[in-house]
């Protein structure tokens, strides 16, 4: 109830100047402001003052109701509370029915007007509450609606979890990469592991309320692997205690890929220079031993340097060339090719070399060899690459005599076979297991851990396989098996992902 | 006639060759090892006035192959020239004499050899 109304206005709408007088006395001890007027002036009047409530009494029943109808639809904000003649109560209900706020009997009691008033005010009040809090709720719900999307929709896996380490809220993104998880716990989702992982940001955010950092390795639920930069925060209740932590991991796998290229770019970049250099050097002693010879016609001297500076350009050429297929992606130029006179070509190529150092290099073709669909230029190089190796071996291994070694070619009804076999120092298992790495060179500065890897790569992308099989102190068997129809594989690969045939046989 | 001898320690043959061909032609006698690891045993038996070494080699490398030849009361007083294809050598092996870097200049090379041993 109110007291003391404190400058409230209100407009007395009456044809009585004499009954507006006395309510206008009546109203003014409880603090209301009048302003009387008659019908004729009551729409300008509430139109000046804006009053929240109109006092109006009832003469004519018809002139009232329409007055009433005008200022409803005028001043709808206006409780408009009616004097009706006693017992008038049928008329009371009409006027309420057209939007007068309470009807009251002629002569009005004082109280019944005080009661009245009040409710009218407090029905404004409640009414003005109403509208804030409808305005609130409109704001809250666009906010709700805003901070779902913003949860949903950035581009990270965010996760809520509770002390027990169970996900009570995920993002949509989470969702989809991770499944369905809510209950499920953090580890047991991103990592498939039973146990908590070490030093987890959560647990420690959980500690000490403060944002914590990892980098991390996990798995989707297809299977892929990603690397994620979390971070964790803590979400507090209204006593200021944490009760939930925030998990936000961001996919960084391809900044990492890239740095992973980059660095093995400046590895690359390395171990050029320094067998590049070592390969300019041997060609000044070269060109000295030519210079010399010429100078002294020695023709023996002459013939010695020319064959120096020719091995040096090849070896210089080879590098040059491993760089350029590194360097650049390269797309393959597949054609159908007969395999009995490309083996002819490949050993053409390497035979020479090994004739020369005492290497008996024998050569066997089987079966329906056919043809087969190739790029020929990449293979050639590749298989090149490891008969060259294997001469070198021979070169290099004191421990026998006579070397041979051996390139076979089998013909299936899918595949075609290229066997290459040396009775070379051989390979103890570390090498096997790295000589596919990028820039793994057992030839010190004669290599540039290029030749392998690049053979490994285009075999896999000509979707064949390498498997090796080498003993220490025997020798080393290398056999590449190609499809007789190209099919698309994924470009490149890592190295030590081929087959080692030694590596299955132990486990 | 042979003079001064030079002891030529690098993995690879060719430049080995190389080095044997100007060592010899400016007079001086030259024995070779292909690895840091085998160096020492040579430096023994041939006892050699200057030593050139290469670094990076696939048994032992270079500055291991010196550190042990300064620990060796007989043979630390030999100099060496450092002659690598290593952009960084200068650092690797402080008290060389001088380092060259492949492909190195043959009259700057003679010429810090002249200097050394004569």
């Amino acid at each position: 109830m109110h007291d003391i109304v404190i400058s409230e206005s209100i407009v007395i709408i009456t044809q009585d100047p004499e009954h507006g007088r006395v309510l206008a006395h009546i109203l003014s001890e409880y603090g209301y402001q009048s302003s009387n007027c008659d019908y004729d002036d009551a729409l300008v009047t509430v139109g000046v003052v804006r009053p929240r409530l109109a006092v109006m009494g009832i003469c004519d029943c018809r002139l009232g109701q329409e007055l009433l109808r005008r200022l409803r639809a005028g001043y709808p904000e206006v409780r408009i509370i009616v004097l009706v003649p006693e017992g008038e109560y049928e008329l009371g209900l009409d006027f309420l029915a057209d939007g007068a706020a309470d009807f009251l009997y002629k002569p009005v009691s004082e109280r019944a007007l005080r009661v009245s008033l009040d409710r009218a005010l407090t029905f404004l009040d409640l009414q003005q509450e109403n509208g804030i809090l409808k305005e609130k709720s409109k704001i809250l719900e666009s906010s709700q609606q805003l901070c779902r999307q913003l949860f949903d929709e950035v581009p990270c896996y965010i996760s809520v979890q509770n002390k027990d380490r169970r996900i009570v809220r995920a993002n949509r993104q989470f969702k989809l990469d991770f499944g369905s998880c809510l209950g499920e716990r953090c580890y047991e989702i991103y990592k498939h592991r039973t146990h908590p992982c070490p030093q987890c940001p959560v647990e420690e955010t959980f500690r000490d309320g403060m944002v914590h950092q990892t980098e991390e390795v996990v798995t989707t639920r297809g299977g892929q692997q990603k690397i994620v930069l979390t971070l964790t925060a803590p979400l507090r209740d209204e006593k200021g205690e944490i009760h939930e932590v925030m998990e936000l991991a961001t996919d960084i796998s391809q900044i990492r890929e890239l740095q992973d290229r980059l660095t093995s770019l400046g590895l690359f970049i390395g171990s050029i220079s320094h067998g590049v250099r070592g390969m300019l050097t041997a060609l000044d002693g070269g060109l000295y031993r030519l210079e010399k010879g010429i100078k002294s016609q020695d023709l023996e001297l002459v013939t010695n340097g020319a064959e120096r500076v020719k091995l040096m350009i090849s070896r210089i050429r080879n590098s040059v060339l491993e760089m350029l297929y590194y360097s650049k992606d390269r797309d393959l130029n597949i054609q159908l090719i007969d395999v009995q006179s490309f083996g002819d070509g490949v050993a053409n190529f390497v035979e020479p070399k090994a004739t020369k150092h005492d290497v008996r290099f024998q050569k066997e073709f089987h079966g329906q060899l056919g043809r087969f669909e190739i790029d020929p230029e990449v293979i050639s190089a590749g298989l090149v690459n490891i008969l060259e190796n294997a001469v070198d071996a021979c070169i290099e291994d004191e421990g026998k005599d006579r070397h041979i070694v051996s390139f076979l070619i089998e013909g299936g009804k899918d595949n075609v076979s290229f066997i290459i076999r040396d009775n070379g120092p051989g390979m103890d298992r570390s090498t096997q297991e790295k000589m596919f790495s990028l820039f793994f060179s057992s030839k010190g500065s004669k290599g540039t851990g290029l030749g392998l890897y690049i053979a490994n790569d285009v075999v896999h992308q000509h979707g064949g396989q390498i498997h090796v099989d080498s003993t220490p102190g025997e020798g080393t068997e290398f056999r590449v098996v190609l499809p007789r129809k190209h099919v698309r594989a994924e470009n490149r690969v890592n190295g030590g992902q081929n087959e080692s045939g030694k590596s299955d046989g132990d486990g | 006639m042979m003079g001064k001898k030079i002891l030529i320690i690098d993995d690879d043959p060719n430049i080995v060759t190389y080095l044997e061909d100007i060592f010899q032609d400016a007079g001086y006698a030259t024995c070779k090892a292909s690895d840091g690891a085998d160096a020492l045993a040579v430096v023994k038996a041939e006892k050699p006035d200057l030593i050139t070494l290469d670094l990076e080699m696939p048994k032992e490398w270079g500055p291991r192959f010196y550190r042990e030849l300064s620990q060796d009361d007989e043979c630390s007083n030999i100099p060496v020239i450092v002659i690598s294809g290593l952009s960084g050598n200068k650092y690797a092996i402080q008290k060389a004499v001088a380092s060259f870097t492949k492909p190195f200049d043959r009259e700057d090379l003679l010429k810090v050899i002249k200097e050394t041993i004569g």
